[in-house]
């Protein structure tokens, strides 16, 4: 039986949806992350921005509570991550996933509903509107019953967007969702992002599209494996605060009011 | 065509013959839906190692007068346990851990049995299975095992599904994946020990892998691979049987030598992922990733 | 049996019969060989034969077996301890006809030199001499004649080693034939009250041809030809049917032989299971004369009560 909580179905008015508080974590005896602390309301979306090892990767995993933290706290609607843990959606860089596995998008997205039924119970027809509804959304439909295999790049990278949806989630987390797919298709995301923060989800989204981040997030988290600021992009992004982040390998050419920004030489 | 019907039912109107065939009726279902997941996991080595390690406790239950089965059981699932508590630890290699693991388990097996001078005969029952001597006990020990894993992986399905799939998402969505990284392993220890009568500690991994190989190469969803693994395994054992019966040559060997050849056969063949076809699309053969057309390389870091 | 390095335990057998045939041809000969305690040192392979060396050594020699009393010869694997053993013999005595394959290493390795390795079934007439085995079967003690014969020549190998206890050695073999022809005559008459429709025998695996040829005995079937080779799924079968065709009620089996098949056999074609000894102990058995008397016990008991 689950917490009515975890099912969303009564969350605390107040407070934040998100809350960082001097996080420490890493592999090893490496720190990948150094005292991240930051605060999401609902109803936002927040970028991750940073270059290659900055820890954004892994600060979603600890947000989740895939990875563990050595010290600090992370609060999802004031609790622990691990009790609330069908609040958090998740989509992984597709680099990870196995691609070869004998399933079809539809049960993909399907995986989403089963951290609400225990052994035993099959999904039902609820499970089953809401699955369709998300590949719907996605528009997956007539590619729902290929093997996933079978699908492009920004094909997988929908399902994968599909099935943290189908878990029905108030936080969403998503580690660079746009990278390589084509710009019409990144249109659309943006379009659902938004469209899923008007619905009152909150979104963290690590990305390395400064442009888009700075026209359409409410705010950014700007870090390098220790938290370089924290606010909305306008502030954020000035030359210096960007300089300390991405040590001098980024140049950024002001063009119009626009950042264009490019990745020189890093690991 | 009497002569064919003759042929065809002699060997079966004993009732060994007929017990054989339960027997591998039933270690072919249990070793295709074990089986999908050991070829989808990669746990093909794994399975050989527990296969062998099993051999330690059939040797100190011969000794004590025990049942083979339990002390086989034990030994198996010890060496799960230890090879899954290693392979989440991975400081040390998972491959050198099982290797290590089960080759010590086998000699200690060896050793106990060296003591004890008359055991000769049934060291090459149990290294290359006996399923002419399958019993009445035989049957129901294996009947209980089968039914018991079958039902595990029933309840679990979905659970399995998620987490070999990817272990990460499935902890992350709150399910118990310790529990089946370590249940699996059990799984594969209890059907390795059904299997071990009838093929033998040698043949064993062959049961797991190579229907289920062939059922993966000619369908795409999992319970489908389960259901054609389970179908081809039983084909392998029958059309085994009579090759052992009417060529006088060892039954467990005579199973999967059949097994590989329909694998093969499957993989020549197969329209999709054999080689045939794969010769005729020499494009593809060499792996021009059609995703690749949709990323830009500058935007890949 | 499986085939073992014929031709060196052919020259070895020449050798030692030759050296035994010197023996008998001369009056005094050679020098006795004894150990520390006086005694001759004897090695053979299994127990039972011991049991035969003492009888006709007595006091003179100490006898050491390779393999322990219950345990199979034909597959035996002996232990390093057995080196020393087989290292400092004056004399070694087996069987032969390929039923010491697995000790054969390590007594042409370790053998002494000079030490006279006898073969006692060597010469005899054979049972036996399909492509596997064209030596034949090698269980000829199982007929108490052979066994007879055995004992003459353990007692002119020991003579040979040792002439000073020529004189012992032939009392102690001449009484011990006694007891050997008393025995024949006792197993003859047991056998005797077993219907002739009944004759029929079933074992485990193929060691009482030679009993069979004596007390007038069938050999119905075995399950396995030797010890190690599995029978497939055919033969069994042909058992079965001959098991139910003949109406053999009881099958025996060899306690010191896994007989897992055998029992499957009589279960499935309605027989009963008792054991017969043919090396290997059991129970109480101890020597060869008490071994001999259980198996005719055990047949009479099997085959001739309805």
């Amino acid at each position: 039986m689950k917490l009515r909580e975890e099912r969303g179905e009564e969350l605390p008015r107040e407070g934040a949806a998100v809350l960082v508080e001097d996080l420490w974590a890493g592999y090893g005896d490496r720190a990948a992350l150094q005292g991240i602390a930051f605060e999401a309301p609902r109803s936002t979306m927040v970028g991750l921005v940073g270059p290659n090892g900055s820890g954004k990767s892994t600060l979603l995993k600890v947000i989740l509570g895939m990875h563990g933290a050595w010290r600090g706290r992370v609060r999802i609607f004031g609790r622990p991550s691990r009790d609330v843990r069908l609040l958090i959606g998740y989509t992984p860089q597709t680099e990870m996933v196995d691609w070869d596995f004998p399933v079809t998008v539809r049960d993909v997205v399907t995986m989403g509903r089963f951290g609400r039924l225990g052994p035993l119970r099959w999904p039902g027809s609820k499970d089953k509107q809401v699955v369709q509804k998300c590949l719907d959304r996605m528009r997956l439909s007539d590619l729902a019953n290929r093997q996933i295999g079978e699908l492009s790049g920004g094909q997988q990278r929908r399902v994968l967007i599909a099935r943290a949806l189908a878990q029905e989630p108030q936080v969403l987390l998503l580690d660079e969702p746009m990278a390589g797919l084509d710009a019409t298709i990144q249109h659309e995301l943006l379009s659902l992002f938004e469209e899923l923060r008007d619905e009152g989800k909150t979104l963290l989204v690590a990305t390395h599209d400064l442009s888009c981040v700075s026209c359409c997030f409410n705010s950014v988290l700007l870090m390098n494996r220790r938290k370089i600021a924290y606010g909305e992009p306008d502030r954020v992004f000035t030359r210096e605060l960007l300089d300390q982040a991405f040590e001098s390998h980024l140049i950024t050419l002001p063009a119009e009011g626009a950042f264009y920004v490019e990745h020189h030489g890093h690991e | 065509m009497n002569d064919a019907w003759t042929w065809l039912s002699e060997p079966f109107q004993y009732a060994f013959m007929q017990r054989a065939l339960l027997a591998l009726a039933m270690v072919s279902v249990v070793s295709a839906v074990i089986g999908a997941f050991v070829v989808l996991k990669g746990l093909a080595f794994i399975g050989d190692a527990l296969a062998h390690a099993s051999f330690a406790g059939v040797a100190i239950a011969f000794v004590l007068g025990g049942s083979i089965y339990l002390g086989a059981v034990i030994a198996a699932i010890a060496t799960a346990m230890a090879i899954g508590y290693v392979g989440r630890r991975a400081r040390l290699s998972l491959d050198t851990a099982i290797g290590i693991l089960f080759v010590g388990a086998f000699a200690l097996g060896i050793v106990v049995i060296s003591r004890q001078s008359n055991y000769t005969v049934d060291l090459f029952s149990f290294v290359f299975g006996n399923v002419l001597a399958v019993g009445r006990d035989d049957l129901l020990v294996i009947g209980v095992m089968s039914a018991a894993i079958i039902a595990v992986v029933a309840v679990f399905y979905k659970e399995l599904l998620f987490y070999s799939y990817d272990p990460d998402m499935a902890a992350a969505s709150g399910i118990p994946v310790r529990f089946l990284h370590y249940g699996l392993l059990a799984l594969i220890a209890i059907s390795a020990v059904v299997a071990l009568k009838a093929v033998g500690i040698v043949l064993v991994v062959a049961m797991l892998v190579t229907p289920a190989a062939t059922a993966a190469l000619l369908v795409r969803r999992l319970h489908l691979i389960m259901l054609v693994g389970a179908g081809l395994g039983l084909a392998s054992s029958v059309i085994g049987l009579y090759v052992s019966y009417y060529a006088s040559v060892a039954s467990g060997a005579a199973i999967v030598l059949v097994a590989t050849f329909i694998f093969a056969v499957v993989l020549v063949l197969s329209p999709r992922r054999g080689l045939m076809a794969a010769m005729r699309r020499p494009a593809e053969f060499y792996e021009v990733d059609p995703r690749a057309a949709e990323s830009t390389p500058s935007d890949l870091v | 049996m499986t085939r073992r390095p014929a031709l060196r335990h052919s020259l070895l057998t020449l050798a030692a019969l030759a050296l035994v045939m010197n023996a008998l041809s001369t009056s005094c000969s050679g020098d006795a060989v004894a150990d520390s305690d006086g005694k001759v040192r004897v090695v053979t392979s299994a127990e039972l034969f011991a049991d035969l060396i003492r009888n006709v050594g007595g006091d003179r020699v100490k006898v050491t077996a390779l393999v322990p009393g219950h345990a199979d010869p034909h597959t035996y694997e002996p232990v390093p301890r057995r080196v020393r053993d087989v290292a400092e013999a004056d004399l070694i005595i087996i069987n032969g006809v390929g039923l010491e394959e697995t000790l054969a290493g390590l007594i042409d390795n370790n053998a002494g030199k000079g030490v006279p390795v006898v073969e006692m079934a060597a010469g005899l007439p054979l049972i036996g001499g399909d492509p596997d085995e064209p030596d034949g079967n090698p269980h000829l003690w199982m007929n108490p004649q052979y066994a007879m014969r055995y004992v003459e020549r353990i007692r002119d190998a020991l003579t040979h080693v040792d002439p000073a206890g020529e004189a012992a050695y032939r009392a102690n073999a001449d009484a011990y034939i006694q007891q050997l022809r008393a025995l024949d005559d006792e197993i003859a008459s047991a056998v005797a009250a077993i219907p002739q429709d009944r004759r029929k025998l079933v074992t485990f695996h193929d060691s009482f041809p030679y009993f069979a040829q004596r007390y007038g005995l069938d050999v119905a079937g075995v399950v396995v030809e030797a010890p190690g080779r599995e029978p497939s799924a055919r033969d069994m079968a042909r058992l079965i049917d001959r098991i139910r065709d003949d109406d053999i009620r009881v099958v025996f089996k060899e306690p010191e032989l896994n007989a897992g098949l055998l029992e499957m056999a009589a279960r499935d074609a309605g027989a009963r299971v008792m054991t017969l000894l043919n090396i290997a102990y059991a129970g109480d058995v101890h020597s060869y004369v008490e071994l001999m008397r259980f198996d005719a016990q055990q047949l009479v008991e099997g085959l001739a009560s309805p």
